[in-house]
């Protein structure tokens, strides 16, 4: 779950990159970055007011030189650096990638199989779900033996199970509300 | 005839008769020597008569008083005998009534603590009833309460013991054929929702 602070910020930075038509390369760069600082230990010394704002500077001049990130980008990690905003960076890039996905009119599905799916099955789940919602899917494929079988589907919010663990749950469910007659 | 000279009169002859005697003896003793000694009656005679006055005078008002007086006193105490003799006949009237009333009032009394005993064991027994029902109707509830337990636990126990089974069994016997056709039900689920 983003913040509202995280929000604001990558709404002004995809509308800034709209306005500049680098919408992919920003989400490329972000996606660089975000897996740069996934670590908790580096997020925490981020947000830590300890942490001085000319090494927070320092940083941020060193990434940017490192990974030869565009000037917009640059100047928003400047931006973020000053206001000691950092370790926001993690949710500026998943409400970032949403709002990309949105304007691109494509959703992100994560699709779990109790077995590994063969691509072929897996191109029809994605296209059963591309005429479901009418977007463009972007699909992650888990297999989680934990399903003992079938798949389980996780779309826009929402969960489409067809998993027989669950199957499984529901008749111990029934049964547990089944009244015993001896 | 007024009071004074009624009095007057009395006592004339009170001195009277109180010097015949003397006369007579002073007769008898003048014939001894010489005559009557007038003037020894006549002076006996005036203290005579002066103490008469003086008692008359003095004594007579207090012994009339302290008769009278007395007098009072004695008509008083008869009529409070009177008084008391009546009211002891009345007390006596009233308790001869009482006594022989008393049997009634024996058995009245008797009537009334028979009466009080039994709305009071009526009482008694409704409530300890009324207690009793309360208990039953707890135990009643209690018992109950614990059977839907035990049925709870034990469909909880058999659901989870089924479930145990199953997974090993869906674990040890599905094949690939199984999972692809869950996978193909999954998807005539979702294109079928999706129209």
């Amino acid at each position: 779950m983003t913040s509202r602070v995280a929000r604001r910020y990558a709404k002004a930075l995809f509308s800034l990159a709209q306005e500049s038509g680098v919408v992919d390369a920003v989400a490329a760069e972000l996606r660089e970055l975000h897996q740069g600082f996934d670590d908790p230990a580096i997020v925490a010394v981020l947000g830590s007011p300890l942490t001085s704002a000319s090494r927070l500077t320092a940083l941020v001049k060193q990434l940017t030189e490192h990974l030869a990130l565009s000037t917009l980008t640059r100047h928003f990690l400047g931006v973020l650096a000053d206001n000691r905003r950092l370790d926001q960076l993690a949710g500026v890039y998943e409400h970032f990638e949403a709002l990309h996905d949105r304007a691109l009119g494509r959703i992100r599905v994560t699709i779990r199989g109790a077995a590994s799916l063969t691509p072929e099955r897996q191109r029809e789940i994605v296209t059963a779900f591309e005429q479901r919602t009418g977007k463009t899917v972007l699909a992650t494929v888990v297999t989680d033996p934990v399903l003992l079988g079938g798949v389980v589907v996780e779309a826009e919010g929402k969960v489409y199970d067809g998993s027989l663990q669950t199957q499984l749950e529901h008749l111990a469910h029934d049964m547990a509300g089944a009244r015993i007659y001896l | 005839m007024s009071t004074p000279l009624r009095g007057l009169r009395r006592l004339a002859l009170a001195t009277a008769v109180w010097l015949a005697p003397a006369v007579a003896l002073a007769s008898e003793e003048g014939h001894g020597d010489g005559g009557i000694p007038w003037m020894i009656l006549l002076f006996t005679t005036i203290n005579f008569l002066l103490f008469c006055w003086i008692i008359a005078r003095y004594a007579r008002p207090v012994i009339r008083d302290y008769v009278r007086g007395r007098h009072d006193r004695i008509v008083a105490e008869l009529e409070a005998a009177v008084q008391a003799r009546t009211e002891a006949q009345q007390l006596k009237a009233q308790w001869e009534a009482r006594l022989a009333a008393l049997d009634k009032e024996i058995q009245e009394i008797r009537a009334h603590a028979a009466a009080d005993a039994a709305r009071e064991r009526d009482a008694v027994l409704a409530a300890a009833m009324k207690t009793a029902e309360s208990i039953r109707n707890d135990a009643r509830r209690t018992a109950a309460q614990e059977v839907r337990q035990a049925e709870a636990a034990l469909r909880q126990a058999v659901a989870q013991q089924a479930t145990v089974i199953a997974t090993q069994l869906v674990r040890d016997r599905l094949t690939a054929a199984d999972q692809d056709r869950f996978v193909s039900e999954f998807l005539g689920q979702v294109r079928e929702a999706g129209r």
